[in-house]
């Protein structure tokens, strides 16, 4: 596996496509600030020329991590499509390799280019605009992003399981957000009837980052702030990637390619 | 000799058809099989099931003495393929291709890939991206990632394809040299029976998912021999005296109407006598050496015929 892993990784950072991805996506946070920055230049009252409003865009909702995740594999990790994948299992490295292989060579370079993508927007943020209501938001912001890792590497492992096992990449997207958006929201609403399950929706992160984090113009408050917060993200995220390895791996055990 | 891949009763069966039912197939090493057959015949199914990227549903598959499944896999580490389509990246030069699958298949030292590239005939065009290249140079770049690390086994679908003239005749020799040299076993398919009679030792025939004959090329040329093909002016009728007066049942009746009879013996003039005597015109007559086109063709018929 581990040749696996090295061949990918050889290709991830020999292909432009990263790069372009990471700059497109550092740039675009970048302007998002510098629109902030201007537009409190122009009007002196402007309330959302604050670091802690830029960075709330993110804390508020971070799913946009897992999204980010599942694009970076739909755009750079979905290689049934030129048939590399079959020489990969024609050259004798199972199907479970592989999937594990991708899932830690797309992990890895996400966080590379999340590491870039937060240096540009935090760093802009820090530059152009003031500090706002909330003192604490980087420590706030990079918090909550290590608390949801583990959760995040989850979501992009099923994402590689997924848009491997459907040969089209929108029905591989659609099956993803059913599991990671819709299906807490169904056991949520079935929570309201079941004891249990809402117990068990109250553990899932499109769950609590919807009831548990209140980040906006008054305050930041996550569920992060405390120790049982950032217990309940990461202990969430590591039965989500067990899981979501486990199915990965029976759904591509059997699989044709 | 060692059976490099041995099939039993090996059956692949998709939703709605059977791509390949009980075929017993067995390759031997240093053997060239080809593998014959028209379109959605099997032959693709069999490379699949041999390369490990499709299950079979029924049957037996060994490969290197093994049936064990992830045995199989580990013995695939002895094999390149070209399936369908050469695999590789577009946004890669064809070097950093070969430089992918070297590390993928753990070869030391980066002079596989100028040996393999030089081999193929790609080593002055190796800054090329993948996404530049035309249909001949993409072929070759799949066989160079089929030949790097040399494999024993080199399961090759359509291989020629889209490879002009001289590429043609520059990858038949490549493959024999491979194969006589380097004693690599070679499973083709391809639809260009004079390219495969060329090259092949071995033929496998596929119908419909069904293997019709397995025949070495020596057997086959004795047991095809020559023909007889005779244009006459009412082939129905003459096809009925064929069959009825004459007992002979070995002839393919072409679409202009031509007959082929096959291994006719010495007389050959007792046809256009019968023909004569039952009011049968004659055309054109003459003996003709079959070739394993002509061969495939009165299979295939035959097979009809006890359908």
């Amino acid at each position: 596996m581990l040749n696996y892993v090295k061949s990918e990784w050889y290709r991830i950072t020999h292909m432009k496509d990263m790069y372009v991805f990471t700059g497109i996506l550092s740039v675009l946070s970048v302007i998002f600030n510098v629109v902030l920055f201007l537009f409190s230049k122009m009007d002196v009252g402007f309330p959302y020329g604050t670091v802690s409003f830029s960075l709330s865009f993110l804390a508020a909702d971070m799913t946009l991590l897992f999204l980010t995740g599942a694009i970076i594999v739909a755009l750079f990790f979905t290689n049934n499509k030129n048939g590399v994948m079959k020489n990969a299992v024609a050259f004798g490295i199972s199907r479970e390799k592989i999937f594990i292989g991708k899932g830690i060579v797309s992990a890895v370079a996400s966080l590379c280019s999340l590491v870039v993508i937060l240096a540009a927007y935090i760093g802009s943020a820090v530059l152009l605009l003031e500090q706002g209501v909330a003192s604490d938001a980087i420590p706030g912001l990079l918090k909550g992003i290590a608390s949801l890792l583990v959760m995040a590497v989850a979501a992009e492992v099923l994402a590689v399981a997924l848009f491997d096992y459907f040969e089209n990449n929108v029905t591989g997207y659609i099956v993803w957000y059913l599991v990671i958006s819709v299906v807490p929201k169904l056991v949520n609403l079935l929570g309201l009837r079941f004891n249990v399950l809402k117990r068990i929706a109250s553990w899932m992160p499109a769950n609590y980052l919807n009831n548990e984090v209140m980040i906006n113009m008054s305050g930041w408050s996550a569920l992060w702030d405390t120790p049982e917060g950032v217990a309940k993200c990461l202990i969430s995220g590591g039965i989500g990637l067990l899981v979501f390895v486990l199915a990965g791996m029976r759904l591509c055990r059997r699989q044709e390619v | 000799m060692e059976n490099i891949i041995e099939t039993k009763n090996l059956t692949k069966q998709y939703k709605d058809c059977t791509a390949l039912e009980h075929a017993d197939i067995i390759v031997q090493r240093g053997e060239i099989y080809g593998l014959i057959g028209a379109n959605g015949a099997g032959k693709t199914t069999f490379l699949k099931l041999v390369a490990g990227q499709s299950f079979p549903t029924k049957g037996e598959l060994m490969l290197f003495g093994t049936h064990e499944q992830k045995e199989q896999e580990r013995q695939r580490k002895r094999t390149g393929v070209i399936i369908e389509q050469p695999g590789f990246y577009p946004q890669l030069s064809i070097e950093q291709n070969m430089e992918y699958y070297r590390i993928q298949k753990g070869i030391p030292g980066k002079r596989a890939i100028e040996e393999t590239l030089k081999l193929v005939g790609l080593w002055d065009v190796r800054k090329k991206k993948g996404k530049t290249l035309s249909l001949g140079m993409k072929q070759r770049l799949g066989l160079g990632i089929a030949l790097i690390g040399e494999p024993e086994l080199l399961l090759l679908d359509e291989p020629i394809n889209g490879l002009d003239p001289a590429g043609i005749i520059e990858i038949r020799n490549l493959l024999r040299r491979l194969n006589q040299e380097k004693h690599i076993t070679i499973v083709i398919s391809s639809h260009i029976l004079s390219e495969l009679e060329q090259l092949a030792t071995t033929y496998g025939f596929l119908e419909k998912g069904h293997l019709m004959e397995q025949i070495s090329a020596r057997a086959l040329q004795e047991k095809c021999g020559n023909y007889l093909e005779m244009k006459v002016t009412d082939t129905e009728r003459f096809t009925v005296l064929l069959e009825k007066q004459m007992s002979h049942d070995r002839y393919l009746v072409l679409e202009d109407g031509t007959v082929r009879i096959f291994n006719p013996g010495q007389e050959v003039e007792r046809y256009s006598a019968a023909a004569g005597k039952n009011g049968i015109g004659i055309l054109s007559m003459a003996m003709k050496q079959c070739t394993l086109e002509d061969y495939y063709m009165n299979l295939k018929e035959e097979g009809k015929k006890h359908a």
